[in-house]
């Protein structure tokens, strides 16, 4: 080893790239030369300076990407169910296979109206979802029927509750999802309610749904699990409105446990009023703002 | 699992190497699991993400590459046959996608978007650039200079000189796999780095002598 080999080995030698009988060279040679000695901690300064230059994605952007991917995946899952329907579709339209169509609907029709006697005038949407020709002339089909029908009931009512339930986690309607969110939030004393709010409240992707959903928790701040619920919020939401309200409701009920949380706002957070109050609860319990 | 669980169980994935079984997830995801490849997602995009976000230096890039490179592990995923490690796998297509938009910026000779006053969360990153500079001021001014000077000088270097200069210096990854990432040799990926260092060596002579 000598000093222009070093100069080559430097880099290499600290970013841990050399096998270890050049590494040891290295190492050897620069306890020898006072020279390489300054010249390896010059690159380690070097080094350690380009750090510097990282960026780390904040929390709420990756909350973001997650919610925007997530959304996409299930968009594209159902333009796949779609684009098989589409296929089916064409099939139906091939002209040689019009008299089959022609007898497939016919069939259809008889066996809907056989096997699933409908009530009164109600509509009913009809998609074929699979079909098959037996090879003597016979067409087999599955039906899949959407019929409306109307309910009215109080949301204290278990079935009506449930469906109401169900209507805020249609992955396909952001409005439906507000609209339930606004009829669940009167009912937020019931558990599974509050349930229902804290899901969409930490993982709906429509920050519309995510602002009744917290509106919904406003009387229910203490509850340790909500507070959970809200901690997320400020920790991953990237919407500042949010995070304003989550600080609000979560300043009048401090609590031992989410001082941890609240430091890592402080670090992390670049909102004034938010960053504020978080202050302001850390002081109320006697906590530092930063971490240890 | 899915993406709202609690913090305490996100961070538990992500301790991959103590709790995933990462072929048994993969093979799960492969057949149709939505909430295996979620967690898939999870134990992986805070890296990509990271990755996406140094390499080409603005958000909204960023996200696009995100979101791009998932998409396109959900759609081929069935295609993986565990020639190579999952990481390596993702990786090739985080960084194929991240020099196709270096190798565009370049032709379309744009302005690096590194401050956009456009984007409401440009000053936020700036918040969150990992440096241990909270007290003094005088130190945290020059370090914002020098953050800034770096962004600057990684913009003159060749997108697979960025490349290899981030997935070695800011995640870590060992040559040997870098080179596997970008379908090169173990040495082409040190020739690269070295070179890289070389020019940033040069442009932040004077923070640095």
């Amino acid at each position: 080893m000598n000093c222009e080999r070093m100069k080559d080995l430097v880099t290499l030698y600290v970013y841990g790239e050399l096998d270890p009988s050049t590494e040891e060279s290295v190492e050897q040679h620069a306890a020898e030369c006072k020279g390489c000695a300054a010249l390896l901690d010059t690159e380690r300064e070097f080094h350690a300076t380009l750090d510097l230059g990282v960026l780390a994605p904040p929390p709420a952007m990756l909350a973001g990407c997650r919610r925007e991917l997530m959304q996409a995946v299930k968009e594209e899952r159902a333009a796949q169910g779609r684009s098989w329907t589409v296929t089916v579709r064409s099939w139906f339209e091939a002209p040689w296979l019009k008299p089959v169509m022609a007898l497939a609907l016919v069939t259809a029709g008889f066996a809907a109206g056989r096997l699933i006697p409908l009530p009164g005038n109600s509509p009913v949407a009809t998609r074929v979802r699979f079909l098959e020709a037996d090879g003597a002339g016979r067409v087999n089909l599955v039906l899949e029927e959407t019929r409306e029908r109307k309910l009215s009931g109080s949301l204290g009512d278990e079935p009506i509750r449930n469906l109401v339930l169900a209507a805020a986690q249609d992955p396909a309607d952001p409005g439906l999802r507000v609209e339930s969110m606004e009829l669940l939030r009167r009912e937020s004393s019931a558990s599974e309610v509050r349930r229902a709010l804290m899901a969409a409240l930490v993982s709906d992707s429509n920050p519309g749904v995510r602002m009744k959903a917290i509106e919904g928790l406003r009387g229910h701040a203490a509850d340790p699990e909500v507070q959970r619920a809200l901690a997320q919020v400020l920790m991953r939401d990237d919407n500042p409105g949010l995070r304003v309200q989550a600080i609000d409701l979560l300043v009048p009920h401090p609590r031992k446990d989410m001082v941890g949380v609240l430091q890592d706002v402080m670090r992390r957070e670049d909102n004034d009023y938010v960053r504020l109050r978080t202050q302001r609860v850390l002081s109320q319990m006697n906590a530092s703002v930063d971490p240890f | 699992m899915s993406m709202g669980d609690p913090i305490v169980s996100v961070a538990g994935v992500l301790r991959r190497d103590s709790v995933l079984d990462e072929p048994a997830l993969i093979r799960a995801a492969q057949g149709g699991d939505h909430s295996a490849f979620e967690q898939l997602v999870l134990a992986y995009d805070q890296q990509v993400l990271r990755l996406a976000l140094n390499l080409l230096r603005s958000q909204e890039d960023a996200r696009d590459v995100y979101q791009e490179a998932f998409l396109r592990v959900h759609r081929n995923l069935k295609t993986f046959r565990f020639d190579c490690s999952f990481h390596t796998w993702l990786y090739r297509i985080v960084t194929n996608l991240c020099l196709d938009h270096l190798r565009k910026r370049k032709v379309r000779k744009e302005e690096p978007p590194v401050s956009d006053p456009s984007d409401p969360a440009a000053d936020r990153m700036a918040m969150v650039a990992e440096s241990g500079i909270h007290g003094d001021p005088q130190r945290r001014l020059l370090s914002s200079e020098l953050r800034e000077r770096i962004g600057q000088v990684m913009e003159d270097l060749t997108p697979r000189e960025r490349a290899v200069f981030e997935m070695r210096h800011h995640q870590g990854m060992r040559l040997r796999a870098i080179g596997e990432v970008l379908g090169t040799t173990e040495e082409a990926a040190k020739n690269c780095l070295f070179r890289a260092t070389q020019k940033m060596r040069a442009a932040l002579g004077e923070f640095v002598s």
